[in-house]
């Protein structure tokens, strides 16, 4: 139990936003490019639609990310070696290897190369603007690999950040890192389908909501080992489940919006969603992720508290 | 042999005098603490005759005072008290967990063996503060950066102690290279035991020392030297459990969770990939049996 024995990093709101509008930037290119993977023609307009989603939503996370720090400038000492800490060897990128942030630092930089390819690939699809060379190197398979991979680093870093440090509850399991990706791959497909929904794309809007159950799923089975994993720290467990700060954040956001309710309402045997059911829906499970970004962040308080 | 300096906490001969502490704070010109709560005389904490409570980014040394009452149901005599005192600060951990975290560079490790931080460098990112497994390194919100024992590195470089040690009136604290301190600690114990005071161990490395508990509510437990995320070198000799102390028994590095949790966060994502290229290739297969079935007659 090294929670016992710690102090609370004191991160709160503006990290916790920083991170779930990460996550839902994330979240979204991978659902994009599981249409451009698996999808077929009729299933592009979504794909595009959906590219315009990511840079706006990277271009907002700096702005928490500053207010917390309070200095804009602070950020180059995450990217460059100051040469005030020489300690860190002679190269000029700033790069500890063993530090998930700088992991995240570095996949955040690159991501946010994708979102820009995405936006402007979305741009040109959508006749605004008209650059021949895009779709060549936007659809690039290789390319968009990467950029799923950048993209999936994005949106698990920060948990496997919150699991490397002694805080209880983060630190009692390593399973954070495989909980946020499964949380941010659900809030991109609540996007995906909040946007097939508007747009009346229901082939796609099919393959969609299928994702989404089985995404579900696989968070409610991971969520399952989780609190039992944190099952031998009985405070920890508490801290999450039973306090005042999360206890509700996390039955009612996290099981009931983000995982009950895709997988009641989305399942193979449901019959079709009338127009609008499934944004509702999309919604619901975007508050309910919101809720876990909550609930895991304010555990480790709760757990200190405790 | 390590050159590391560092220093031997002897809490069998603190008196909880806080010489040490005071010294810190003028050496290192550390403000005092909230000036408001002290104004208005809440800033003490109201159980104890410790007055500052724990470390903080303005208190880079703090003497506990951990005070055993043995009262019973039938009766609250506090007059037979025990008492234990314990200067604490950095350890200067040799796997120092804060250093390990810091995505700046601003923690570092001096020539001397201690953990230094490069103020202008440090961006308070405030990931070194949950990493810490003793919880020592605090955030100061008037500088928004990191603050802690730094063990003196402006006097180990000019060739003197720290300003605790030199302060210190019982020689609780010493400062000195950590293989002198250990080989001091070592005799210190085995003094202490042929003395009768079995409980004395070692806090930060195993020196081979054990013995029993002989007073307050853990009388009788067995006590043995602990060592913790590779060693410490500022440690301590203790004279009842590490928990009484509020130090932990089992103090971890943070990076014990890096490899599984990035290999478990890897097959999840995997997984996902599978079942999300699941839906569209289901999709297809049941547009297919639609396009194959005949219409129904009539």
């Amino acid at each position: 139990m090294p929670g016992t024995y710690v102090l609370a990093p004191e991160w709160e709101w503006p990290i916790m936003m920083a991170l779930f509008i990460a996550g839902l930037a994330a979240g979204t290119y991978v659902a994009m490019g599981l249409i451009h993977f698996a999808g077929d023609r009729g299933d592009q307009a979504v794909a595009h639609r959906l590219g315009f989603i990511p840079l706006p939503l990277m271009a907002i996370v700096p702005l928490f990310l500053i207010f917390d720090l309070g200095q804009p400038g602070r950020f180059l000492n995450l990217v460059f070696r100051s040469p005030g800490a020489p300690e860190r060897g002679p190269s000029p990128i700033m790069f500890n290897v063993n530090s998930p942030m700088n992991w995240g630092t570095i996949a955040i930089l690159i991501f946010s190369g994708f979102a820009l390819l995405a936006f402007v690939d979305s741009l040109h699809h959508s006749g605004r603007v008209k650059l021949s060379w895009i779709e060549g190197v936007a659809h690039s398979v290789p390319l968009l690999v990467v950029g799923e991979i950048s993209a999936l680093v994005v949106s698990g870093y920060s948990g496997v950040l919150i699991n490397v440090t002694n805080q209880g509850v983060w630190s009692d399991t390593f399973l954070v890192g495989a909980l946020f990706i499964v949380f941010s791959e659900l809030s991109g497909l609540a996007v995906a389908a909040i946007v097939t929904d508007r747009m009346g794309a229901t082939r796609t809007a099919a393959a969609i909501r299928a994702a989404l159950f089985g995404a579900a799923v696989i968070g409610a089975i991971v969520l399952v080992i989780f609190l039992v994993s944190l099952a031998s720290d009985g405070t920890a467990l508490r801290a999450l489940v039973g306090s005042l700060l999360v206890g509700p954040a996390f039955w009612i956001g996290v099981v009931g919006a983000a995982l009950l309710v895709p997988l009641v309402l989305l399942g193979p045997r449901m019959r079709a969603l009338p127009s609008g059911r499934l944004t509702m829906i999309g919604v619901v499970v975007l508050l309910g992720v919101l809720a876990f970004r909550y609930a895991m962040f304010y555990s480790a308080i709760a757990y200190v508290q405790s | 042999m390590s050159e590391n300096r560092g220093m031997f906490v002897d809490t069998s001969v603190c008196t909880g005098c806080k010489a040490c502490q005071v010294a810190c704070k003028q050496w290192n010109d550390l403000e005092m603490e909230n000036e408001t709560a002290v104004r208005n005389h809440t800033a003490f904490i109201g159980d104890s005759y410790d007055n500052t409570g724990h470390l903080s980014s303005t208190n880079w040394r703090h003497v506990k005072f951990i005070e055993q009452m043995t009262p019973t149901a039938e009766s609250l005599d506090r007059s037979d008290p025990r008492w234990l005192m314990m200067s604490d600060s950095c350890k200067h951990c040799e796997q120092a967990g804060c250093l390990e975290v810091c995505p700046t560079g601003a923690l570092y490790r001096t020539q001397f063996g201690s953990v230094d931080i490069h103020q202008d460098v440090c961006i308070g990112c405030r990931y070194c503060v949950g990493a810490c497994p003793f919880g020592v390194i605090e955030f100061n919100h008037k500088t928004g950066r990191v603050n802690k024992c730094i063990l003196c590195q402006d006097r180990l470089e000019a060739d003197q102690g720290t300003a605790c040690a030199k302060a210190c009136p019982t020689a609780s604290l010493t400062f000195g290279k950590v293989d002198d301190l250990k080989a001091m600690a070592s005799s210190r114990v085995k003094a202490l035991h042929g003395r009768g005071q079995t409980d004395a161990y070692i806090y930060g490395w195993d020196l081979g020392n054990s013995g029993t508990i002989t007073q307050g509510p853990n009388k009788g437990t067995a006590v043995k030297d602990v060592e913790v995320v590779g060693g410490l070198n500022v440690f301590y000799l203790l004279l009842d459990k590490p928990e009484v102390y509020k130090l932990p028994a089992h103090a971890a590095l943070p990076q014990r969770n890096f490899a599984p949790s990035a290999g478990v966060a890897l097959i999840s994502a995997a997984v996902l990939g599978v079942t999300g290229l699941a839906a569209f290739r289901r999709r297809r297969i049941e547009e297919n049996a639609t396009a194959a079935t005949p219409p129904a007659a009539g």
